[in-house]
């Protein structure tokens, strides 16, 4: 965000996201408010908001790989459940503490996306997306096979801990997840202005250009896939020890196609989009729950309980309708507005 | 640099390929020296570009050798060439379109940035001021080749003969040893010609570097080439000073055809 | 050996009507390259509206089927029309997500009509097992496997030797280069999703013939999509072959696997398939292999 008048006097400025200190004290007011939002906010608003920046983790691992790398993958929900399955086997069955099956769980999502990034060696577009779909279906398959995970009864993993105080509530895991996805924002919006990132791009506009440029295909597509997992990983493992329930129900192949959602009607290929893109599904969803009802009683056909079949026609028509009319999606509008801003308050 | 002009770069050797039934190159070798601007000439699909993608690494020839530096490339990967410091340009413009001019050169850096991903996420120190070193080194040859009005414009949206400088700009980014340039002029007007006949010399003049060109129009390889050597049919069919090549025989026959 | 021929025959059954679905999505790849998920749904839709007609409305089988048939030919060109045309010139991984897209919306309103039933298709084909020195098959499978098999025969004559298959064959070479030899490109586009929604139809109705129609039935567009990846997506044999390769193999699988590891075999199989193939023959069994160029 650069406002009208503001000019850059050397490359360190240039490369800052945050240019003045009204933006600073903007960025540093919103995450106090952030903060402090559990003290006045209401139970719904905080458990949807918990919702919300789970989502934003995973989307924000799902823009990495599909988003700037280009691999487009449909396995995010997979590699999620592998995080939350993980973190409840390792706090339950080996009693770790939390904090430390977090980072484990993470790591573990990562590894496995390692061998399921491998087809991308090989393959690319809609043939590695249907092989990540296939990826998933065996991930779930294996999950429901193996007897450490509680097959279809699933896994209870208990809330976390600190020194005696329970992260027993929605409030208090607030504060988890807020921490947390405010990290891996930061690290995702750096990491993509980084060596590493321009080599993803490199690598979806034009692969081969970037091995002529010295971009080991190999290696970055797998650091793209684990790094996308990894999140994936992160936010499974908190979202299991939030709802301290785990089973395959939370991540079907509709959850996956829901976050490549996220990321087309947000944009591909921009750290903001996650955000708009998150928001714009969760609300839809919300608006939909609470419409229903109210559609059941005026249209009789629609039986007594369509809010899920409505939920899927009402995403499937916004994803048609943004496909069509806005492919860059909601960061393209905002890309637009930045850019009046900066001339503001000239008009051209 | 001090060494000698006619000191070997890359040399190579007796570089056959193969597409099916399609001898791509047959039994080609040549010689690529230290100081010198050499053009490969040749009617369409004489083998030109494949010979540019057996020496980086695309096409993997069924015999023959490239030795640089000691090294043969034949069997590398392109990265790896790449990190040799073998640079291209491609035909028909291969840019990361979806980058600025600025970014597009900034990936062509890779080879030359050290710090990994994961510092890469926070950031901070060493990997900023890496970046702005890197910024630095950039900013020379955007001055270099005149591109300063088009450092932040996305490059997919840049006209045609801009979109050939940032492939040219990118090429020399990654500092290389040997700069390759397949058709730099292709499809550009007579003024846009003679500016990257002026770039190509200014290059030759400030890097000290050798160049292979590959181009159609014969004033620009007259003029600014030191040795010239022509493919047909995937077959070396001359080699030499410009001059002795405008009048050797079957150079015309290959692009006159016979009487 | 009777055990084994019993499980690769009702493989084979039920591998026909892979081979349909797979059929309706390689004919629209053959033309206008996209890849589609959206089959599911036209199988889904035509098994529902025969479903309509035969059994909701009683009518008989030819006044259900031609129908059946012109209402799934609708919504095969609407889809074409409304969300697919604007994304010509767009890259095709778009047009491949929008097939996603209408999946999930269309499954909305499939899962909306059922609320959680199921429908059952009343009889229209004889009952009853033919018997074969010890194996048996049922004959109403065996009609829609003839069936399913004349079709591809027939889709392939059409492919083959009318005018129309022609324009799809260039079409599918080249849009450009097909326009300019006077090809309608825009129409070829239309007939060829209407011939696919038909042909989709058609594999909804034999599918619908051996199961009751319920809120799953669209995912049979995933196994279609599987086996027209594998046959390499260019192929009506490749799709053939496949389709009846995964049926027996995910059959005989699932009998002799699952009283190793315990159930489930058949749900995963296809997706196992679907990997080894994409990791040792990326362009499929039967199809072309392109060179990229630079």
């Amino acid at each position: 965000m650069r406002p009208c008048g503001v000019f850059d006097k050397s490359y360190a400025l240039d490369l800052a996201i945050i240019r003045t200190w009204q933006h600073w004290v903007i960025l540093i007011s919103a995450l106090i408010l952030l903060f402090f939002f559990p003290l006045f906010g209401s139970y719904y608003i905080i458990s949807f908001m918990n919702y919300l920046a789970i989502s934003v983790i995973v989307g924000l691992g799902l823009q990495i790989v599909s988003g700037y790398c280009g691999q487009i993958s449909f396995g995010q929900a997979a590699f999620m459940a592998i995080g939350a399955y993980t973190s409840a086997i390792l706090t339950i069955k080996f009693g770790f503490s939390f904090w430390i099956a977090l980072p484990l769980s993470g790591i573990m999502a990562g590894a496995v996306g390692i061998i399921g990034g491998a087809p991308s060696l090989r393959i690319k577009g809609m043939y590695l997306a249907m092989a990540t779909i296939a990826i998933h279906f065996v991930v779930i398959w294996l999950i429901l096979h193996m007897e450490i995970t509680g097959s279809f009864k699933g896994l209870f993993p208990p809330p976390p801990s600190l020194g005696g105080f329970e992260f027993d509530t929605d409030e208090r895991m607030f504060y988890i997840i807020m921490t947390v996805m405010v990290i891996m924002t930061y690290a995702a919006r750096n990491l993509v202005r980084s060596k590493a990132g321009r080599a993803f791009v490199a690598i979806r506009d034009n692969d081969l250009a970037g091995e002529v440029m010295g971009v080991n295909l190999y290696y970055y597509k797998l650091l793209a896939f684990f790094i996308s997992c990894f999140y994936a990983g992160i936010a499974g493992s908190l979202w299991g020890h939030l709802i301290t329930v785990v089973n395959t129900e939370q991540f079907t192949l509709f959850h996956a196609l829901e976050y490549i959602g996220m990321l087309i009607i947000g944009g591909m290929g921009s750290i903001p989009g996650v955000f708009f893109g998150v928001l714009f599904i969760r609300i839809l969803n919300e608006l939909v729950m609470f419409a229903s009802p109210v559609l059941a009683k005026a249209v009789p056909w629609l039986g007594t309980s369509p809010a899920a079949a409505l939920g899927l026609s009402a995403f499937g028509l916004a994803l048609i309708i943004f496909l069509i009319f806005e492919p860059r999606g909601l960061a393209h509008r905002w890309e637009i507005f930045k850019a009046s801003y900066r001339l503001y308050p000239f008009a051209h | 640099m001090t060494q000698n002009k006619n000191k070997v770069a890359i040399s190579i050797d007796s570089l056959s390929l193969r597409f099916g039934g399609l001898q791509a190159l047959n039994d080609v070798s040549l010689e690529i020296r230290a100081g010198e601007i050499l053009a490969i000439i040749g009617p369409n699909g004489a083998g030109k570009t494949s010979f540019f993608n057996c020496i980086n690494g695309f096409y993997h020839p069924y015999q023959g050798e490239i030795l640089y530096r000691g090294k043969d490339l034949t069997r590398l990967k392109p990265h790896k060439i790449a990190a040799l410091g073998i640079a291209r340009t491609f035909q028909n413009i291969e840019l990361f379109s979806g980058l600025s001019a600025l970014d597009n050169l900034m990936a062509a850096r890779h080879i030359h940035m050290k710090r990994g991903a994961l510092s890469g996420c926070l950031f901070f120190g060493p990997t900023r001021q890496e970046e702005i070193a890197h910024r630095e080194e950039i900013e020379e040859i955007i001055d270099l080749l005149e591109m300063k009005s088009i450092r932040k414009k996305v490059v997919g949206s840049l006209p045609y003969g801009e979109r050939k400088k940032v492939d040219l700009a990118r090429a020399l980014c990654m500092d290389p040893a040997v700069l390759l340039l397949d058709e730099p002029m292709a499809g550009m007007n007579v003024e846009e010609k003679e500016d990257m006949a002026r770039f190509v010399l200014d290059i030759f003049e400030l890097k000290k570097i050798p160049i292979v060109l590959i181009e159609h129009d014969m004033d620009v390889v007259m003029d600014i080439t030191h040795r010239i050597a022509v493919l047909d049919f995937g077959i070396k069919i001359a080699e030499g000073q410009p001059e002795d090549i405008k009048n050797d025989e079957r150079v015309l026959k290959a692009y006159l055809g016979e009487e | 050996m009777t055990g084994f021929l019993q499980q690769a025959i009702t493989g084979l059954m039920i591998g026909s009507l892979y081979a349909l679905v797979a059929a309706s999505i390689v004919l629209v790849y053959k033309a206008t390259h996209v890849v589609s998920l959206a089959h599911g749904q036209l199988v889904a839709f035509g098994a529902l509206f025969f479903w309509l007609f035969l059994g909701g409305l009683g009518l008989p089988f030819w006044m259900g089927l031609i129908p059946a048939f012109f209402l799934t030919a609708l919504i095969g060109l609407l889809i074409e029309r409304l969300t697919l045309r604007p994304l010509i010139g767009q890259p095709l991984i778009a047009a491949f997500l929008m097939t996603f897209a209408i999946f999930i919306a269309l499954e909305g309103v499939f899962v909306l009509y059922l609320k959680g039933q199921t429908r059952a298709l009343p009889t229209f084909l004889p009952e009853g097992n033919l018997d074969i020195s010890g194996l048996s098959i049922p004959i109403n499978q065996l009609i829609s496997f003839f069936v399913a098999i004349l079709l591809f025969a027939a889709v392939s004559l059409i492919f083959k030797y009318t005018k129309l298959g022609l324009g799809m064959r260039a079409t599918a070479e080249d849009h450009r280069l097909a326009q300019s030899t006077g090809i309608t490109v825009r129409n070829i586009f239309s007939y060829i999703w209407i011939l696919s929604a038909v042909v989709a139809a058609i594999a909804g109705i034999a599918t619908a013939n051996v199961m009751d129609i319920y809120y799953m039935l669209p995912y049979i567009g995933i196994n279609g999509l599987i086996v027209a990846i594998c046959g390499g997506l260019d192929s009506l044999l490749g799709a053939l072959v496949v389709g009846l390769l995964l049926g027996v193999v995910e059959n005989v699988g699932a009998a002799y696997l699952d009283p190793i590891v315990g159930g489930g075999v058949k749900d995963v199989v296809g997706y196992v398939v679907l990997l080894l193939v994409l990791l040792i023959k990326p362009y499929g069994l039967f199809g072309l292999v392109r060179i990229e160029r630079i």
